[in-house]
């Protein structure tokens, strides 16, 4: 495949479903006093009608920040400075306050990581999800109350309606991040974002947990934002994969296409790193040399240069525009596949 | 005491021996509490545990969050004094040892944290810190300092760095080299790796196995991530609610596990290489119980899809002649131990 048929961009990339949610050319930056820190630089992404799509990337990769701004919640002093987030046909970043919270009420909505510190801990949880019914919904008191049961059972929760009245640290961490979904689902949103929903929980937990996720994504057709560090937690989950590295996104690709035939050098050494459960002989994990890059001191062309086992002197000149290594999968890298 | 080499496939006499191990904590009562005269309410963190570790041998403990693995790191290295049961490390009874006794000990045993920003002095040089651990347990010279810095992979202009100024990766490898310049026989590492980025875990992981190749240090490597421990242990423990569940070589029990809580660790174990398999199963239901309130008989019958009546009134134990893979099951739904993984490195 030439170049120039492989010119094909992130935005206009293959989805099996319509569009959601799309990203282009999105820039975040933080100020700092050495200059100006690109938290996403150049991030294009699709979402489908009622796709998983997995943000995998290692801390400082930006995958965070890129998931807040599409609520408008990137963390002062960052700022989006550039690029637009098509939500429904609707570029979102012009959106103006009372905008934004009809977007986030109704429209989409986020969990965190952390659902004992999103959690208020001196109202009960009843209480909670009943006040984002009776704003969002506009529910009489009776009614959320109904609703709230009803939202804490489909979620897991035993006994909810004795449940209702417990405070957050009452619960365990699974049962917190079970009612935290139960709030989000509470406005119907079609897209969820979750942000590294599993990671503080145990194994036999985030196994509950992202079943539950799947299930409600089946049921309601809603489309979700999966981000992690975790390969394994994406390899399960998600529909398609878009890896982040510095800012940018530096491969898109069908979960089970990423994990066969990984093209971008990162995307391979990360998957290469990843211990394996059984493994058929215990050798040396390969590793990526080096650390993970200091977003002020970038090198020219592509980030991941210098720590690349494939990098060559016109990595600097690499423009990190996606390009298609087939019709569903899009790699930064113009050299990796010629190398294979 | 037994002393029998439990898998065969390393010698000499076990270095660590852990015996009928428990450590409680009480439960701070309230006024009211006190008042009614409610009994007194107890935490078992560890709850009668048993183990026994080779020189040159890495033992791998895997348990959720509130099975006991970290309390029980911290009685091996005398953090903690244990309300029952004994620890000997070659022969010398740690609970016990007091003065010179436990120091030397902790010179011959250290231990490594999860997180490095906070058990590495923030206003201490690298090389300080190091010198330091090193001149306490009677080493001489400072020129010990860079050589460390360079069996974990460190250059040796890191000397003067305070640890701010390195990234986790390095803290984790200059807590390891602090650790080494006591030149103890066992490390106890607990978490070490799970703060990592996955690039940076995998060279942390790959220092571990290397450590234990060349210079023979035997080691208990703790963690919640069975794969993690999959990469660098011989032997692996399950612990669940203070108890070791199944204990035997790291093949035979990610391959053959034969207790049900093992085998639901495995299921949930997200592995994008085993899709489709792992939806055979249905997932364990429900959390962990608390420790304030074990269950009766085999405390996991509450979440055990094979529990039946002799769960709820006997305990099991971990039967001590069953072999090197042994588990402590009533049911055992999945037969007996698979023939010809003993032998597997």
């Amino acid at each position: 495949m030439t170049s120039t048929e492989g010119a094909l961009r992130a935005d206009q990339a293959e989805t099996s479903a319509p569009p959601l949610l799309t990203i282009k050319r999105l820039r975040i930056g933080f100020p700092s006093l050495e200059g100006i820190v690109l938290a996403a630089n150049d991030v294009h992404l699709t979402v489908g009608q009622g796709e998983v799509l997995g943000l995998v990337g290692e801390s400082g990769s930006g995958k965070s920040v890129t998931c807040r701004a599409i609520v408008g919640m990137v963390p002062h002093p960052g700022a989006v400075l550039g690029g637009r987030i098509d939500y429904d046909g609707r570029n979102v970043l012009e959106f103006n306050r009372t905008e934004m919270r009809e977007l986030r009420a109704r429209e989409i909505a986020m969990i965190f990581q952390d659902p004992a510190s999103a959690l208020n801990p001196v109202f009960t949880i009843g209480h909670q999800i009943s006040e984002v019914l009776r704003l969002n919904a506009g529910l009489g008191r009776a009614a959320a109350r109904a609703r709230s049961i009803e939202l804490l059972e489909r979620v897991g929760i035993p006994a909810p309606d004795r449940r209702m009245s417990a405070f957050p640290h009452e619960m365990s961490g699974g049962m917190r991040q079970r009612v935290m979904i139960a709030m989000a689902l509470a406005g119907e949103p079609r897209l969820l974002l979750a942000d590294e929903p599993t990671t503080a929980l145990d194994v036999t937990i985030q196994d509950q947990v992202l079943q539950l996720l799947e299930d409600l994504r089946r049921e309601r057709n809603m489309s979700m934002i999966l981000v992690s560090h975790d390969m394994g937690v994406i390899g399960t989950a998600a529909d398609r994969v878009a890896v982040m590295y510095a800012g940018r996104i530096v491969e898109v690709a069908p979960t089970d296409v990423l994990f066969s035939s990984p093209d971008h050098p990162y995307t391979r050494a990360l998957i290469d790193a990843m211990p394996q459960l059984t493994p058929e002989d215990r050798t040396e994990l390969r590793t990526i040399p080096g650390q993970p890059p200091d977003l002020l001191k970038l090198p020219e062309g592509c980030p991941f240069a210098p720590r690349c086992p494939l990098a060559r002197h016109d990595c600097a000149e690499v423009s990190m525009e996606l390009t298609a290594v087939s019709p569903t999968q899009l790699s930064a890298c113009p050299f990796a596949r010629r190398e294979s | 005491m037994s002393t029998q080499a439990p898998d065969g496939a390393r010698n000499g006499d076990p270095i660590l021996v852990v015996e009928a191990l428990e450590k409680w904590f009480p439960v701070p009562r309230s006024p009211i509490d006190v008042i009614r005269r409610n009994p007194r309410e107890r935490v078992h963190a560890v709850d009668g545990v048993s183990l026994q570790l080779l020189p040159n041998e890495v033992l791998g403990i895997v348990g959720e969050s509130g099975s006991g693995k970290s309390t029980l790191a911290r009685c091996l290295v005398a953090l903690y004094r244990p309300n029952q049961g004994s620890i000997h490390f070659d022969g010398v009874d740690v609970t016990e040892a007091t003065g010179q006794m436990r120091r030397d000990l902790h010179g011959r045993m250290q231990m490594i944290y999860q997180d490095p920003f906070t058990s590495l002095n923030p206003q201490m040089s690298i090389g300080a810190a190091i010198e330091e651990a090193g001149k306490v347990h009677g080493r001489e010279g400072n020129d010990f300092v860079g050589d460390l810095l360079e069996v974990v992979g460190l250059p040796r202009s890191f000397t003067g760095r305070r640890p701010r100024a390195l990234s986790g990766g390095q803290r984790q490898r200059a807590a390891i080299a602090r650790a080494l310049a006591v030149q103890p026989e066992v490390l106890i590492a607990d978490e070490a790796v799970s703060a990592l980025d996955v690039s940076i875990q995998a060279q942390i992981l790959n220092l571990f196995a290397q450590l234990s190749d060349e210079l023979g240090l035997a080691m208990i490597f703790i963690a919640h991530d069975l794969a993690v421990v999959s990469h660098v242990a011989d032997r692996v423990a399950i612990m669940y609610l203070g108890r070791i569940v199944e204990e035997g070589p790291v093949d035979a029990v990610f391959r053959t596990p034969r207790h049900p809580y093992t085998r639901a660790l495995l299921d949930a174990h997200p592995d994008p290489y085993t899709l489709g398999a792992a939806d055979e199963t249905t997932p364990i239901s429900g959390d962990i119980p608390s420790p304030l309130d074990i269950p009766s008989g085999c405390r996991f019958r509450t979440r055990c899809p094979y529990a039946t009546d002799v769960c709820e009134t006997d305990d099991p134990a971990l039967a001590p002649d069953d072999g090197p893979h042994r588990v402590a099951c009533h049911v055992l739904p999945f037969g007996p131990p698979a023939e010809g993984w003993e032998t597997a490195e």
